[in-house]
């Protein structure tokens, strides 16, 4: 079975793809939600970031990484480990599908791309994505843009990604789903 | 006594007798031309003035000296003419001499004058019918509110209408009558304000009454968000339809007090399945057929969603 990675930066449509492909019957796994929730529940996960940060508030802990990008790379380096576990246990729990997806906001910055057979890549136009953002999540153009200097620029993205799927509102992206899923079912 | 001292018991002696001049000439009667202005009072019930009037009378009056130089140094009195006092003429017209009112007239002007002349000497009134109606009040506001504060309701005038009344033609061109502008700014709580109505252009046009209250409704606001299913209208029969996404997110502000009132089932967000292209791809817009009144700021987030049609 092929383990693929979903990703796009921030308002480039990747939860309404995502979407598409579990109706598609695909299961997706959501890395961000999976690794807030290790982060909160798992013991192992828990004690190590104590150690290492001197608290577990996720608004502390938000302070000191944002700040620090060495931080944010020692937290990643505690929390990764134990998501791309979760994952793999979670795909042997998905047999009989022709692919899995790993839905990840930041899949290459955080190396979660590593042992995936593909990734496709959400894209959007930035102005396009900033207006979204602003109208989904009530957030100023300067937060917006803030959070967008944290991911990896859309070319960069771009160019490590397999497939491109384009959600720019000229190109409907349920067709371009779809003729995907064709495509990678048949391999 | 030097000559300084002379001099100067002249100039007194001077003066006292110039002001003893004065005295005696400004208490004898004298013959003057002054220009009074008028206005006009107590027109036949039901009926206006259809000509126009002259707003300035000019006469010669006989007065002492005293009187007229108060009258040429005070503000005019504006001399009253009383319609009631004039004689009916034939064709709905009255005639009123300055003659027969001079007295009347004269006492308006000061105690001790009398009127030789006047000009014109007589007035003639043509009469019409006085109509009337109500019209609308158009509210004329510019407001700013403080923090969330926001109208909570539409604005209200007190009286919603007023009369106007004047000659039927022009009473039948007025269709509203506006406030003044009124200015509010930063208001944070209800308010009732009285505003000026504007007088019509059309001269012999009268508004009754001259100022109505504006009731400006205020509450502090706040925002909600609600997901909502998106529900499909007018889907053929023995087809399904799946849209992404299936639910769709509603924003809207709120005054604080109906916040906890708002619920989804309040809301319905549907797409309209006749407006999908015949096997085509495209995209539906999400309308909200139904939500609470009272929001504002009312948006739904995605404004269209993708759709597979299927038998």
């Amino acid at each position: 079975m092929l383990k693929g990675g979903l990703t796009g930066g921030i308002g480039s449509g990747k939860s309404l793809a995502a979407e598409i492909f579990r109706q598609l019957g695909i299961p997706v796994y959501n890395a961000d939600e999976e690794a807030s929730r290790i982060r909160e529940k798992d013991k192992t996960v828990k004690e190590k970031i104590q150690a290492a940060f001197g608290t577990l508030d996720r608004k502390a802990l938000a302070g000191i990484v944002f700040s620090d990008p060495s931080k944010l790379k020692e937290l990643n380096t505690i929390i990764h480990p134990a998501v791309k576990k979760h994952f793999e246990d979670w795909v042997l729990k998905q047999q009989g599908k022709p692919y899995v997806l790993k839905e990840a906001a930041i899949l290459f910055e955080s190396g979660s791309d590593e042992g995936l057979d593909f990734v496709i890549a959400l894209t959007a136009p930035e102005e396009l994505r900033i207006e979204r953002v602003m109208k989904r999540d009530g957030m100023s153009r300067e937060e917006v843009q803030a959070r967008m200097k944290n991911q990896l620029p859309e070319e960069e993205r771009n160019k490590r990604s397999g497939h491109i799927l384009n959600n720019n509102e000229e190109q409907l992206l349920l067709p371009q789903v779809l003729k995907l899923h064709e495509k990678l079912k048949g391999k | 006594m030097n000559f300084n001292s002379k001099a100067f018991t002249f100039f007194v002696c001077l003066l006292i007798a110039a002001f003893f001049w004065l005295l005696s000439a400004l208490s004898k009667v004298y013959t003057a031309q002054v220009v009074f202005p008028v206005k006009y009072a107590h027109p036949p019930a039901g009926k206006i003035i259809a000509n126009r009037l002259p707003d300035s009378i000019k006469v010669d009056i006989r007065a002492s000296g005293f009187t007229l130089l108060e009258l040429r140094w005070k503000k005019k009195p504006v001399l009253q003419i009383d319609i009631s006092d004039s004689k009916s003429g034939a064709h709905n017209t009255g005639r009123l001499s300055i003659q027969s009112i001079a007295e009347k007239i004269a006492l308006q002007m000061g105690q001790d004058v009398h009127i030789t002349r006047a000009l014109p000497d007589s007035f003639v009134f043509n009469y019409n019918k006085k109509a009337s109606k109500l019209v609308p009040v158009k509210l004329n506001t510019e407001l700013s509110f403080a923090g969330q504060n926001q109208l909570s309701d539409s604005l209200q005038a007190l009286p919603a209408q007023v009369e106007v009344s004047g000659e039927q033609h022009l009473i039948d061109a007025i269709t509203f009558v506006e406030t003044k502008k009124l200015v509010l700014k930063n208001i944070s709580a209800n308010m009732e304000v009285e505003s000026e109505l504007l007088k019509p252009s059309a001269t012999g046009v009268d508004i009754s009454p001259r100022t109505v209250k504006v009731k400006v409704p205020v509450s502090e606001f706040t925002e909600g968000t609600l997901e909502l299913p998106l529900e499909a209208i007018h889907l053929p029969q023995g087809y399904y339809i799946k849209t992404f996404p299936d639910k769709v997110t509603v924003k809207f502000r709120v005054s604080l007090s109906n916040y906890d009132k708002i619920n989804p089932s309040m809301f319905r967000a549907v797409i309209d399945c006749d407006k999908a292209g015949e096997g085509a791809a495209s995209r539906l817009k999400v309308e909200l057929t139904e939500f609470p009144e009272g929001l504002k700021g009312l948006s739904v987030s995605p404004e269209k969603v993708e759709f597979i049609l299927r038998k």
